[in-house]
């Protein structure tokens, strides 16, 4: 080998060595050892909460949601939106990192009530009929006491929003005077920046899989333009015309096949679900939360 | 007797040049026909005989001769029929080996010149980024010969007769009801395809699938041979006899008869092959030299034949692919796909 093809190869291993670290980054950006499940009010047993918490990370990483369960005895005076809202600003909670992408399930003892607030893409993938189906499963079990069951529903049931059901067409929200717009610019800004776009997770096994496929098909043209084709055909030797001597096309007989055409009558299926509506506010710490609450 | 044509003005071998068809004189720069130097013959003894030479021929059938210009020995199998010093490139003719049932009846001269033929191995590398670094070296086109090699060419008369059994299918609906109805047919075809000059190379070292590539070569330049062609180039005489050859010829012929045969079949959608019969009268042969420039590679363990037609300058063979290029262009590509595709994302 010589100097030339060496530097080839040391090349090849660089770039292979870059895209690993790339795809390493793109996945990193989720700490999964923090903290999911505050007890404050001592509802659950450590067993439970330790559930719990597991039950969150596995859920993040299969939504791209950060999943947050509060509960407290003492909201300092604020309401449990606040609350809820705040909490979530202040623990730095978020998939892609702090003020990210999120769901966290609230129950404020000392308001009595329970309430689901979103973050970032949660805005737009749990709408507000969502949240009401989040709360509807999770009222019951907290009006019985049992508050385990309800914060497992409420996993289940954010888990299913997120994953599938509808995804919001439009978001409002108040007005902001600071910023002289609506939060919707807020969350606009929260969009992943250039880099982490060009990290982000989605579609790495596509964009790998088209890489893959055009290195292999350019090199296979090559490999093909080193071969060489025949460029003899049955007539290159051919001496004068065909003499056709005879050419006869009879036809002998004919079978039928008949059959029945089954009229359709079926009409086509429901169609797919339309859009949602998610609305949004502006927490006391300036970031943009969806979600809602009900009393017990 | 080993003989080379000389100048008429200075007395120097002669060769002959693709480019003008002539046979011209390295040294002074005269220029003759074939035609002239056959009236004309200025031949001479290029090589002799050098019996007890310092260079073993274990076989009987390798002759060492010895270049009367440069005094150098070179070894011959019994089928070289030209020839040329590896040391001084004095050309050398076998004149008996080119004579009586071994004379040759028709040659395409060479076209293309080495200059051409080294021209085309690069412009074919270029498309093909994967072959090794020192395949265009100069060491490597070094070893580049031209060769007239030796073919049979086959006349035949063929006569096939195809009976099928065909069918079509029509459809009708009526109300709720649909017909398909398939019709049957008997076809016959009867017919005469003359195929004239099939070539079949008649040289035990050349590969059959290698020579075939080459084909085809253009008839309408087949010239009288005359021995002056072969000055300067390599060649052999046949090791597979006319009759030898008949079989593979004979195939081809059944082939290309088949083919317009089942072709002439059409505007059916199912064809069955129920009878086929062919015949052949054998019409002609002739005794031909084709010219070739041959490469012999070798790269990583494997040899490359690699060869040119040397009248149309068509490429045959399988270019050498260096597998460590293969691998850094593989991986150079997908590496710069996805960077572009990630970018694409990011900015839209």
């Amino acid at each position: 080998m010589n100097a030339k093809q060496k530097r080839h190869t040391l090349a090849a291993r660089i770039l292979t060595a870059v895209l690993i670290l790339a795809m390493g980054l793109a996945l990193c950006g989720f700490n999964g050892t923090q903290q999911k499940v505050y007890d404050q009010a001592g509802l659950l047993t450590q067993e439970q909460a330790s559930a719990l918490q597991q039950r969150a990370v596995a859920a993040a990483y299969d939504t791209s949601l950060d999943f947050v369960i509060v509960t407290t005895n003492d909201a300092r005076g604020k309401s449990a939106m606040d609350y809820a809202d705040d909490f979530y600003d202040d623990g730095n909670f978020g998939f892609e990192g702090n003020h990210g992408s999120g769901v966290l399930f609230l129950i404020d003892m000392d308001n009595r009530e329970i309430y689901v607030s979103t973050s970032g893409n949660g805005i737009l993938w749990i709408t507000d009929d969502e949240v009401e189906d989040i709360l509807d499963a999770a009222y019951d079990d907290v009006v019985a006491g049992d508050y385990y069951d309800a914060c497992d529903d409420f996993i289940d049931a954010a888990v299913k929003a997120a994953k599938g059901g509808q995804e919001a067409e439009n978001v409002t929200g108040e007005y902001n005077p600071d910023k002289e717009d609506f939060p919707i610019i807020d969350v606009e800004t929260k969009d992943p920046t250039f880099w982490e776009k060009l990290i982000n997770p989605a579609g790495l096994g596509l964009r790998g899989v088209i890489s893959a496929i055009a290195a292999w098909i350019s090199t296979a043209i090559m490999k093909r333009r080193a071969k060489t084709k025949s460029t003899v055909t049955y007539k290159t030797y051919q001496h004068g015309n065909v003499d056709m001597r005879d050419a006869r096309d009879i036809l002998t007989n004919t079978t039928v096949v008949m059959h029945r055409i089954e009229r359709n009558t079926s009409v086509g299926g429901g169609g797919g679900g339309g859009g949602g509506h998610s609305s949004h506010h502006m927490s006391s710490g300036g970031h943009s939360h969806g979600g809602g609450g009900r009393g017990f | 007797m080993v003989v080379s044509y000389k100048c008429p003005q200075c007395g120097a071998p002669m060769m002959f040049d693709p480019e003008s068809g002539k046979l011209s004189c390295d040294h002074c720069g005269c220029v003759t026909t074939v035609e002239e130097l056959e009236q004309n013959p200025k031949e001479d003894v290029a090589f002799t005989s050098a019996p007890g030479s310092s260079l073993s021929s274990t076989k009987d059938s390798f002759k060492v001769y010895r270049c009367k210009n440069c005094g150098a020995e070179m070894l011959t199998d019994e089928n070289t029929t030209a020839t040329v010093c590896v040391f001084c490139g004095t050309p050398g003719l076998m004149e008996d080996r080119l004579s009586g049932e071994n004379r040759p009846t028709l040659v395409i001269p060479f076209k293309l010149t080495r200059q051409q033929a080294i021209e085309s191995f690069r412009e074919w590398s270029k498309g093909v980024f994967l072959t090794p670094r020192n395949f265009l070296a100069a060491s490597t086109m070094e070893k580049l010969t031209g060769v007239y090699v030796p073919f049979w060419l086959h006349d035949y008369d063929t006569h096939i007769r195809l009976d099928a059994h065909c069918t079509r299918t029509r459809h009708r609906r009526a109300g709720d009801t649909e017909y398909i109805y398939t019709d049957h047919y008997n076809v016959l075809r009867d017919m005469d395809v003359a195929y004239s000059r099939i070539p079949t190379d008649a040289s035990e070292k050349m590969e059959d699938s290698t020579m075939e590539l080459l084909e085809p070569y253009d008839y309408s330049e087949l010239v009288r041979f005359e021995m002056p062609y072969l000055s300067g180039f390599l060649s052999e005489r046949y090791t597979y006899t006319a009759d030898e050859m008949e079989g593979r010829a004979r195939n081809r012929a059944r082939q290309f008869a088949e083919t317009t045969a089942r072709g002439s079949i059409s505007g059916y959608e199912s064809t069955n092959i129920v009878n086929q019969q062919i015949s052949f009268r054998k019409l002609n042969e002739e005794y031909v030299l084709l010219p070739v420039w041959m490469l012999n590679y070798r790269f990583q363990g494997e040899d490359h034949l690699l060869a040119i037609n040397g009248q149309t300058g068509k490429r045959v063979g399988t270019l050498p692919v260096d597998k460590g290029r293969a691998r850094s262009i593989f991986w150079g590509i997908g590496a710069a796909v996805f960077v572009g595709a990630s970018l694409l994302m990011a900015l839209l």
